[in-house]
């Protein structure tokens, strides 16, 4: 089935399936439980945090597991304004994912001010204008890894120090990077990541914090594996995000050349139909190949490769202008170009077959 | 005159929008403005018929007549031009 909306989401492994149902009838004890049998589930979830914390390599962090990548954002953000009361200016920038926007706007109606840095002509965060940004008051500079719409690698890291050198927290949303390309987590005070980007199953991510680095809980109940996320550890669901670390650090590079040859022969074939540009530029992961079919409105393709069986998707759902991608525009400053954007995003499961089968639609859409 | 407002609050745009208004706070407290959320206020936003794009200002007259519709992220200075002037 040609699918290439891996940046949403990805099939469960199988692997990582039979982790997480074996798991589930073998560790079925409450972790927090005094018992013999909870301390066995115990056991076995400490082994499995330790593995995603080596394969990340991640050190003096801890890791609060989550339902996902929206509650993490949500967590960091929400959890370092409550805990800073007296600070209530917040760094983000407008290419994040509704689920960092949603709680920067819930802070907004709650007096919090907000900016945004800008992006140069790469689609990528102005540095200068991140430093000039930050104030006294700033409790928390948040920004994405890698725009899921254009794929563009963001330069986080810097952005961090900066941050950092200004003594402000940094909160950085991975969810489109983690699994797909190198990324320091250390660099970062918070880190959000959603394990079904990768291969694992939906229901479970991350917040990953400095250690002592303290938030106030979005959920009370008190303690359980950390004291700001209440709640039974979902053991089974920790195990199977440690098999799908394992399985993608394992076949990194294999995983990755094959995107990347993926990639190329669809800018190769695709490359000379004069109605087609790409957007995605040399910043760009291979995973994500964002480009404009000139003329050709996003959703309008996107509905008649589904009738043909192709799955992807077009911009984000809220874009500001009608039918209009603002990563695309920042980058192209072309309003066809940002009329026209569809993303198609590909994984080591991608097969050579499936994308002749998008190059052939995609001439075909072209012309028509 | 009376301004209605649809927005979201995983909506980028209409997050930029919002921090233009508060700039324009003098001039927007001279209308009516009736800020809507497209998903906290469903019933209400309904009868406006909204597309997928937003924010969506709709200015009505005295008599609650929709006399002119912005669609999408606006400018403060195309705010005062376009939504917030008799």
């Amino acid at each position: 089935m040609p699918y290439f909306d891996y940046s949403a989401t990805t099939p469960c492994d199988l692997e990582v399936s039979k982790v997480l149902l074996e798991a589930d009838r073998e560790y079925y004890a409450n972790p927090n439980a005094s018992h013999a049998l909870g301390r066995k589930s115990r056991a076995f979830l400490d082994e499995q945090i330790q593995s995603i914390h080596t394969r990340f390599g991640l050190i003096q962090k801890e890791i609060v597991f989550t339902d996902g990548a929206s509650e993490s954002n949500n967590l960091a953000i929400k959890g370092v304004a409550n805990k800073l009361p007296e600070k209530k200016h917040i760094v983000s920038s407008l290419i994040e994912h509704s689920s960092v926007v949603a709680p920067l706007t819930y802070l907004m109606r709650q007096g919090y001010d907000l900016d945004f840095v800008t992006l140069d002509e790469n689609g990528r965060y102005d540095l200068d204008s991140l430093a000039s940004l930050i104030r006294e008051d700033t409790c928390l500079v948040t920004l994405v890894a890698v725009d899921s719409e254009t794929g563009i690698r963001q330069p986080v890291e810097e952005a961090a120090l900066i941050a950092h050198e200004k003594g402000v927290l940094f909160h950085c949303d991975a969810t489109q990077a983690i699994g797909k390309c190198p990324i320091d987590l250390n660099a970062f005070d918070l880190v959000s990541f959603s394990v079904h980007k990768f291969y694992g199953p939906k229901g479970i991510g991350g917040l990953i914090r400095n250690q002592g680095l303290e938030l106030i809980p979005l959920i009370h109940g008190g303690k359980s594996l950390t004291n700001v996320r209440s709640g039974t550890p979902a053991v089974s669901f920790v195990a199977a995000a440690a098999k799908a670390v394992e399985l993608f650090t394992f076949d990194e590079v294999r995983r990755y050349d094959h995107v990347k040859a993926m990639n190329d022969k669809l800018r190769e074939a695709l490359g000379e139909i004069p109605s087609i540009t790409f957007n995605s530029n040399r910043y760009g992961i291979p995973h994500i190949l964002n480009l404009s079919l000139l003329g050709k409105d996003s959703d309008e393709t996107v509905e008649r490769l589904s009738e043909q069986g192709i799955y992807l998707t077009a911009r984000s759902a809220c874009s500001g202008k009608e039918g209009f991608s603002r990563s695309v525009h920042a980058i192209t400053k072309d309003e066809a170009r940002a009329t026209s954007s569809i993303r198609i995003s590909l994984s080591h499961l991608t097969t050579e077959e499936e994308v002749e089968t998008l190059i052939q639609a995609l001439k075909e859409r072209a012309v028509l | 005159m009376k301004v209605v407002m649809i927005s979201a609050t995983w909506c980028p745009a209409c997050l930029i929008v919002h921090k233009r208004l508060r700039e324009l706070k003098e001039l927007t407290a001279r209308y009516s403005l009736e800020i809507l959320d497209l998903d906290f206020d469903e019933e209400k936003v309904a009868p406006y018929t909204v597309g997928k794009t937003l924010p969506v200002f709709i200015v009505l007259d005295e008599e609650g007549k929709e006399i002119r519709r912005i669609v999408g992220e606006r400018t403060a200075l195309e705010l005062k031009e376009e939504v917030f002037h008799d």
